[in-house]
């Protein structure tokens, strides 16, 4: 067959579909942010989608600034027992995590903040624990 | 050609996308940073000696019937004698710096057909390690076990437990004929010194559970009604004690047994509430745990019944929260009189007001004492 016939023409196509397919499925990139962007600054496009998630369900919301929320968070517990993943055997350890999904709107500055007060089964939060904040540069 | 005039035009604008992604920091999905525990369940087969009941009563424990156990082969026999330590005498001085929570004040859900401890629970305890020879002055052996239980003895009957009677079990079918949690009971004590113990003096789980197993049901079925407690000294050293928790409760489903496990946080400042404590920091700090524990375990015995969306058991939603406290002599906090002794003990969940669902009770509530 002729495409057979010019591999390089058909890995060129099959690159060209590749590359150009965020064009054309989706405009607005996806930022995913989780626990090691604590306390830094990411740098998005306007109009991106943000997506949070922090890996315990005892995280909440405690402040969102220049963001946008598509939809409600999503807590996605783990529940405890033998069959649970190492760690989350016992209650109250709060395995799974909770994700929340923004859209940045405004050029500028935006915020996220979240926060918890267990850090584990009857265990103590120090304050680092306790806070989650990332900054955004929206430009 | 079309396709690759499409093509120029998609990776014109994609490179400088992908730079622009590249440059964002720390955008990747962090890993999830739990520590591992083992979930093996090993069975062995040791032997122990058979349970004598013994009830608290109200502030006076009676130990009497603690006697001589055989638990392991080899093993030297441990006798507990009674003994009682007057209110308020483990305390040390010095200053104390009060780490206060916040309360989780959401909802509690009670999922219908669900068991709670409805019956009178039996506790039985195994102080695991050195707890009859490492304690030094002002402290004596034993001291810790006998603080334990007149405080368990006193709790038992006091408002501070009542609220756990609030909590009840209910069938999907009668959601309206509630059996309530009832309150313990002591049972029985056994020291088990690490040495002596096959298990050493690191601990999993699972050794955990074959601890309490093969102290109290070797055969294999536990008591239904049992609350098996470890409770560990300070230098036993339990996997993610201080890091994931400071003590825990489980359910085995094939002997149908509700363990718990609670360390001494004398040398773990993520379990200690305060430096100094009213009686004994060590001591006050696991007393609260303890707590914690058994609330948990009397209102969620299998995991199944009492916890609200995030997780959190009735123990996790007022979790290191003390209400009003009193600053003692010492520089230690307490927030509650127990047969005469002061201590500082966890608030729990006070349930409030229903909204029945499908299949759920959803109540309100609040941190409280009593």
């Amino acid at each position: 067959m002729k495409t057979h016939g010019n591999p390089l023409i058909a890995v060129l196509l099959a690159t060209s579909l590749f590359v150009s397919f965020p064009l054309t499925a989706n405009a607005a990139p996806l930022i995913k942010i989780s626990e090691s962007s604590n306390l830094k600054t990411v740098s998005v496009s306007q109009g991106s989608k943000v997506q949070i998630t922090l890996h315990s369900t005892y995280w909440s919301s405690k402040k969102v600034i220049n963001l946008k929320a598509v939809g409600a968070p999503i807590s996605v517990p783990i529940m405890p027992g033998p069959k649970a993943p190492p760690g989350c055997q016992f209650a109250g350890t709060g395995c799974g995590s909770v994700t929340w999904t923004f859209v940045a709107t405004k050029a500028g500055s935006a915020s996220f903040e979240a926060g918890r007060t267990s850090c584990g089964e009857a265990l103590k939060c120090t304050a680092s624990q306790q806070k989650f904040k990332v900054l955004f540069k929206v430009k | 050609m079309r396709t690759f005039s499409f093509t120029r035009v998609g990776v014109l604008l994609s490179v400088p996308m992908l730079i622009l992604s590249l440059s964002i920091p720390n955008q990747a999905i962090a890993d999830n940073q739990r520590q591992g525990q083992s979930q093996g369940q090993s069975q062995n087969n040791d032997r122990a000696d058979s349970q004598q009941n013994n009830s608290f009563k109200n502030d006076q424990p009676n130990f009497s019937n603690n006697r001589e156990q055989t638990l392991e082969s080899g093993m030297e026999p441990v006798i507990i004698q009674p003994s009682r330590q007057d209110g308020g005498a483990l305390v040390q001085p010095g200053k104390a710096a009060l780490y206060v929570g916040t309360a989780d004040s959401t909802a509690i859900n009670y999922n219908l057909g669900a068991p709670v401890m409805a019956s009178a629970q039996k506790i039985y305890e195994v102080w695991y390690g050195s707890w009859n020879t490492n304690l030094t002055a002002p402290l004596g052996p034993k001291a810790y076990q006998t603080f334990t239980n007149n405080f368990l003895s006193g709790m038992v009957s006091s408002g501070y437990w009542g609220i756990n009677n609030a909590y009840y079990q209910a069938a999907k079918l009668a959601p309206t004929t509630k059996n309530p949690v009832s309150n313990p009971v002591f049972q029985q004590q056994v020291v088990l010194p690490a040495n002596t113990s096959k298990y050493g003096s690191t601990l999993s789980q699972s050794s955990i559970y074959n601890i309490a197993k093969n102290t109290f049901f070797p055969a294999g079925t536990a008591d239904k009604d049992g609350i098996y407690l470890v409770l560990t000294s300070s230098e036993i050293k339990v996997s993610g004690f201080g890091t994931q928790f400071c003590g825990w409760h489980s359910y085995n489903s094939a002997s149908n047994a509700k363990y718990s496990f609670v360390g001494d946080p004398a040398t773990t400042s993520g379990c200690l509430a305060q430096s100094t404590g009213p009686n004994l920091a060590g001591a006050d700090s696991m007393l609260s745990v303890l707590a914690h524990e058994l609330e948990e375990t009397a209102t969620d015995p299998q995991l199944n019944a009492w916890y609200s969306a995030n997780g959190k058991e009735n123990g996790d939603k007022c979790a290191w929260t003390w209400g009003a406290t009193i600053k003692q002599s010492n520089g230690g906090y307490s927030n509650i009189n127990i047969g005469g002794t002061n201590y500082l003990i966890q608030q729990n969940f006070k349930l409030g007001s229903k909204t029945a669902g499908a299949g759920i009770d959803t109540w309100s509530g609040t941190c409280a004492l009593s």
